[in-house]
């Protein structure tokens, strides 16, 4: 029977071995929790040994019964042994509780720790891609469900599998043929239960899919409300967000059947148990007399399927915890960036591709990207959407790494620097890049933490936002981000021109598009990013072909492909990709 | 006062609940037969038991009609509850789908000020989780909850049947029990309080953790962000382990308590039958039955329990049910060519300082002209957009179109009128043509590929890859805001409407793309009346009527070279405005002065 039980709960028992594998912590408080809870059941089965004990007594002497006896010694021996079995099971089930609940917490504290350091630790890109929501669902709702397997179930349903396998033992012990009828429906009871597990399990995949898509959707609906409303086409999202409930209904019916129906075929079999032990017992008095013996399997009955009962509901919840386990898993198999022990810093800031390839999945992004960037100097990277031009910052940036091919800072491969000495060198003005839950000044501060307020005025000053910041109700002090003001884009990417101003890093990423979004000044604006961009090496993804005339170096990239490289005159003289993109800027005024 | 709020919480859920209380009814009624059936086992058991120590005639004839009896009640039970759990469900899931599709029908018409003091994660939060709450507790509470409240009554009175005293030592426990969590558990409403807040502040610290993480790592401060987050988790797990310690005697004994009535039956039922009162059987019988008696009122308590999370789930609905939803379905006439007046129309933001204010505010569009609003940011442009598309209404004064006030017209009509594209472009995850379709499902592919060309998007879109079955999706591709911008504008064009009003609709274009974009509308949407809404002056040399405003009144109304004239911040405007044109990164101001000046 246990073998069995092994070999069904794999997943579930998977899970928690998983997780008390990943928080590296001991689990012996949590495993001592359990063995107590055990014991705990095993005290509440001594009252009917009692009474079995009494009852075969009884029996015995059936004709010598003394009428009117008053209480004697046995009577009181008796309610002592009851005082002390009550007392020692109220002292398990309290050392037990204790124990589990505090082991499991370690347990989960630590868990916990472990996931928090592993999010630190993933490449920026892998977070970027995570919906915002997606992976705080994961870590909220997810975990949430892990810990009450811990705290919750896991005491609750090993005790009650224990306590069966007691009884069984014993009662085998007295009478093995009764033994077994009781729990003849058991390997039925529970093929129903694990046949129907894939169904269950694809069905609440496919419910779970449908929810975090209808989640999506909503999400959209509620921010594009204004369009919506604009166009008098909220009413066709209402439809289609309604059939989603609906659909989402069907699943959860389809769900409920497929996890209570097995369930309940799996209560129905097991206690059938029953009617063969009766059937048992009805073939043996065919041919010999009843046994005292019996009555103990009928005592006994209840108290050992029960527990089997109640852990089919466990088990229900048991295997959706152990889906969202394998959601957490997904965070700890993925691959992290490979950090040096020791980083280096380097002395020049040439930036140099050495045969760069990257593709998204399988579909190529970059193609044999080779070309240098000296210390101090401008290189623009043009191309028309699509053409890897971001895929180029991203790689700069370290959100991931090449897939072949080196990319070098002042000649050292950007994964031996390390994404420490890197950051420590370069500034981003790109549109990733935003704010983050704090006030304005911590949010332009985090350039440089020892930075004194002046000198974070200065480069507001310098980035031209502290007009609108000292407009904000509370000036520098004002909550950003999604708990405090909405500031707009071209607001955003202001501040994050007078960060990179006060980090003074000598290597800039700068993402043109960001920077003339909604420039209420641009004029302003200009003169803030000639004065970043001085005495730097910039890369700078370009839009306008008019803004990098003066750029040392121009890339054009095109579908993922190094086309032309040189400067505005050397690559309007010749024809190509370049020149077509600069007449089509400026044919549009002669059409 | 937590009362009332429970109360009303429990009036919601009731109304909820509205059309499906028949089926929760028979649900119950079902569970209480399923109950009694449930019964029956027991009852075989007393009887096998007695066939034993009684030895009747023919014992074996007896067990053989006992198995039928408890194959019949097994069936019977089975059958019932199943039968129940799936009315439940049914009912809980319709009430499910009802409630949401209540909510987001009053979501659509929220008013956009109380729709952006919300996150949109909140809202969807509670569409989908905080109802799906509740279906625990109608498809499954409802008929635990009951059977497990009904269930010991049945017993109890079989108890009684038996003999009374051995039903009184059954009982005995329930009320230590209930003293024991009326003395251990009084203070729980207050721990789960506390628990949930640390609960709450927990996720709201992870949530921030996550989305602060690209920021602090890039600016390597990720060392003490998670510092921060470990030691909210250690404080989590303090209130847990404190919170643990303190309920952990009293649910035990409370536990233990509702178990143990062996405790009681035993002894008294020795002495009972030492003295003949009871026979063995008996004696046996209440211990099967009555040790497990009680302990279905575990369930009530976890019950009461979790009802607090779902209760305040409801509360988290209740503003959403407020919205009211009355739209006008009402059609006037309207005679081409229309004209668009505001007449000393003004408005306010409440809790703000002025920006965005507008007050005596009066214009005219005629019809087919080229509108141009210009100022500094601040001075109430973007209010006179959205009060032309009907997301905000004046405080004072009208907006008229050919004398009809514009909050007369339903929102169907008022978008057949008046199309508006905004800097902050939002578009739908699906294609570019399913975007663009969004303003008129039923435009011609000539249309579209007017209005693409109007908006300067026809070459964006033919170098994709897909061209406009392209998707826009979030790994979808990469468009920039002015390529956005440009995508809205083809939608707002093929709308079809005789205005448009373009708020800053331009703003990411680059000045050549903007000046080709007013250049193509006029020509390609010659009747079209439009309103820009611009801090910047390329291409609007031709415009009918260039509108200056401050400080959300019109300070000068005129034409390009009158005002280039007389108006000093226009004036000032072009004059930077063609320093901004020559600029290039890698220049020094200094070098750009020069190349201005020469």
């Amino acid at each position: 029977m246990d073998k069995q039980n092994v070999a069904i709960n794999h997943s579930i028992l998977a899970s928690i071995l998983r997780v008390i594998k990943h928080s590296h912590c001991s689990a012996h408080q949590f495993y001592w929790g359990l063995a107590l809870r055990t014991v705990e059941r095993g005290f509440e089965t001594l009252p009917f040994v009692i009474c079995f004990y009494w009852l075969t007594t009884e029996l015995k002497d059936t004709t010598s019964v003394p009428e009117g006896n008053p209480p004697g010694d046995s009577f009181f021996t008796l309610l002592f042994l009851l005082l002390a079995i009550f007392i020692g099971q109220l002292f398990f089930a309290y050392k037990g509780q204790k124990q589990s609940f505090m082991g499991s917490y370690r347990i989960m504290a630590s868990y916990r720790e472990r996931i928090i350091a592993r999010i630190r630790c993933l490449p920026l890109a892998q977070l970027y891609q995570y919906r915002a929501g997606h992976l705080s669902d994961i870590l909220i709702d997810d975990i949430k469900k892990i810990e009450s397997i811990f705290t919750h179930i896991a005491a609750d349903l090993f005790a009650a599998a224990m306590l069966p396998l007691m009884l069984f033992s014993g009662l085998l012990w007295f009478d093995w043929q009764l033994a077994l009828s009781l729990v003849a429906g058991l390997p039925l009871a529970l093929w129903t239960l694990n046949s129907a597990r894939n169904y269950f399990v694809h069905i609440g995949q496919r419910k779970q899919e449908k929810f975090s898509d209808t989640a999506g959707m909503l999400v959209e609906f509620v921010s594009g409300i204004k369009t919506l409303r604009l166009f008098n086409r909220a009413d066709v999202w209402l439809c289609k967000l309604k059939q989603r409930f609906d659909e989402i209904k069907d699943l959860s019916l389809g769900v409920e059947i497929w996890g209570a129906g097995p369930v309940v075929a799996y209560r129905f079999i097991l206690e059938s148990g029953l009617i063969i032990l009766l059937l048992l017992c009805a073939v043996r008095l065919d041919s010999a007399d009843a046994n005292i013996t019996w009555l103990l399997f009928f005592l006994l009955a209840h108290k050992l399927l029960g527990p089997l009962l109640e852990m089919a509901e466990y088990i229900t919840v048991l295997r959706l915890a152990a889906q969202s386990e394998a959601r957490v898993q997904n965070l700890f198999s993925g691959t992290l960036l490979t950090e040096p022990e020791q980083g280096i810093s380097p002395e020049n800031f040439d930036v140099h591709f050495d045969n760069v390839c990257f593709s998204y999945d399988s579909k190529p992004a970059l193609l044999n990207m080779s070309f240098t960037a000296s210390q101090n100097s401008v290189t623009a990277i043009v191309g028309p959407s699509g053409s890897g031009k971001s895929t180029l910052m991203n790689l700069l940036a370290r959100f991931y790494d090449p897939q072949s091919g080196a990319i070098y800072l002042g000649g050292h491969d950007l994964r031996a620097v390390g994404t420490e000495h890197l950051y420590e060198n370069v500034s981003m003005v790109f549109q990733q890049v935003q704010l983050y839950d704090s006030t304005i000044m911590q949010n332009v501060k985090i350039g440089k933490v020892e930075a004194a307020d002046e000198e974070v005025i200065n480069a507001c000053k310098a980035a031209n936002c502290h007009d609108f910041i000292v407009a904000l109700p509370q000036g520098y002090q004002t909550q950003v981000g999604e708990a405090g003001m909405r500031l707009s884009g071209g607001e955003r990417q202001r501040l994050s021109i007078a960060r990179a101003l006060l980090k003074d890093a000598p290597v800039l990423l700068l993402d043109e598009a960001t920077a003339s979004v909604d420039c209420d000044s641009q004029y302003e604006l200009q003169r803030a990013l000639s004065k970043l961009v001085e005495n730097r090496t910039v890369i700078m993804i370009a839009h306008r072909l008019s803004t990098v005339r003066h750029a040392s170096q121009i890339l054009v990239l095109d579908k993922g492909e190094l086309v032309q490289q040189g400067t505005h005159p050397d690559l309007l003289s010749q024809k190509g990709l370049y020149s077509q993109l600069w007449l089509s800027q400026r044919s549009k005024l002669v059409q | 006062m937590e009362s009332k709020t429970n109360n009303k919480s429990w009036k919601m859920l009731w109304r909820l609940t509205s059309e499906h209380r028949f089926k929760i009814f028979i649900a119950l009624l079902l569970t209480a037969v399923a109950a009694i059936c449930e019964m029956i086992p027991y009852w075989v058991i007393f009887q096998a038991i007695n066939a034993i120590l009684q030895s009747p005639i023919d014992p074996a004839a007896r067990f053989y009609e006992l198995s039928i009896w408890l194959a019949i009640a097994l069936l019977l039970k089975t059958g019932l509850y199943a039968v129940a759990y799936a009315l439940s469900h049914k009912a809980a899931y319709s009430i499910l789908l009802d409630t949401r599709k209540t909510l987001v029908t009053h979501l659509a018409w929220a008013p956009l000020s109380w729709l952006q003091s919300r996150h949109s994660g909140q809202l969807k939060q509670s569409v989908l989780q905080d109802v799906e709450n509740v279906e625990n507790v109608i498809a499954h509470h409802t008929v635990e909850v009951f059977a497990a409240l009904f269930g010991p009554l049945v017993v109890t009175s079989y108890l009684f049947w038996i003999d009374w005293r051995l039903a009184l030592a059954a009982l005995i426990t329930a009320p230590l029990a209930i003293m024991t969590s009326a003395l251990f558990m009084r203070n729980t409403g207050q721990q789960y309080d506390q628990f949930s807040a640390a609960s709450a502040a927990l996720e709201s610290a992870m949530v921030e953790y996550i989305r602060n993480m690209p920021v602090v790592k890039i600016f390597r401060q990720d060392a003490t962000n998670f510092q921060t987050m470990r030691q909210r988790l250690e404080d989590y797990y303090g209130v847990v382990r404190e919170l643990t310690t303190k309920t952990i005697p009293g649910w035990s004994l409370f536990s233990s308590l509702l178990a143990a009535s062996v405790f009681f039956i035993l002894p008294l039922g020795t002495w009972l039958h030492a003295n003949s009162y009871v026979s063995i059987q008996q004696v046996l019988m209440v211990i099967v039955l009555g040790s497990g008696m009680l302990k279905p009122l575990l369930k009530v308590s976890r019950f009461l329990m979790e009802i607090n999370e779902v209760m305040a789930g409801l509360r988290r609905l209740e503003p959403v049910f407020k919205i009211e939803t009355q739209q006008k379905t009402n059609k006037l006439n309207f005679k081409n060519p229309i004209k668009m007046e505001f007449d000393n129309t003004g408005f306010s933001y409440p809790n703000q300082t002025n920006n965005g204010t507008i007050k005596n505010f009066n214009l005219i569009l005629k019809p087919g002209s080229f509108n141009v609003l210009l100022g500094p940011s601040g001075a109430g442009k973007s209010t006179i957009a959205q009060l032309s598309g009907g997301l905000l209404e004046p405080e004072s004064g009208t907006i008229r179109l050919n004398n009809v006030s514009l909050q007369a017209l339903s929102q169907q009509q008022r978008s057949t009128l008046i199309a508006i594209a905004t800097q902050e472009v939002f578009l739908f995850q699906g294609s570019i043509k399913e975007n663009l379709r969004l303003a008129r499902p039923d435009a011609t592919e000539q249309e579209i590929k007017r209005a693409v060309k109007a908006a300067q998007a026809e070459t964006l879109i033919s170098s994709l890859s897909n061209g406009y079955d392209t998707l826009i999706t979030e790994q979808g591709v990469n468009l920039s805001g002015g390529e956005r911008q440009r995508i809205a504008i083809a939608r707002a064009l093929l709308a079809n409407t005789p205005i448009l009003v373009l708020d800053e609709a331009s703003a990411a274009l680059d000045s050549i793309t903007q000046q080709a974009f007013y250049q193509d509308v006029k020509t390609l949407y010659p009747d079209k009346t439009i309103l820009m809404i611009t801090h910047r002056a390329y291409g609007i040399e031709s415009a009918d009527q260039i509108v200056i405003m401050d400080k959300g009144n019109t300070k000068d109304i005129g034409k390009h070279s009158e005002l280039l004239t007389r108006n000093s911040f226009y004036k000032r405007l072009w004059q930077q405005q063609s320093e901004c044109e020559s600029w290039s990164i890698g220049i020094s101001n200094l070098q750009l002065k020069e190349l201005v000046d020469g």
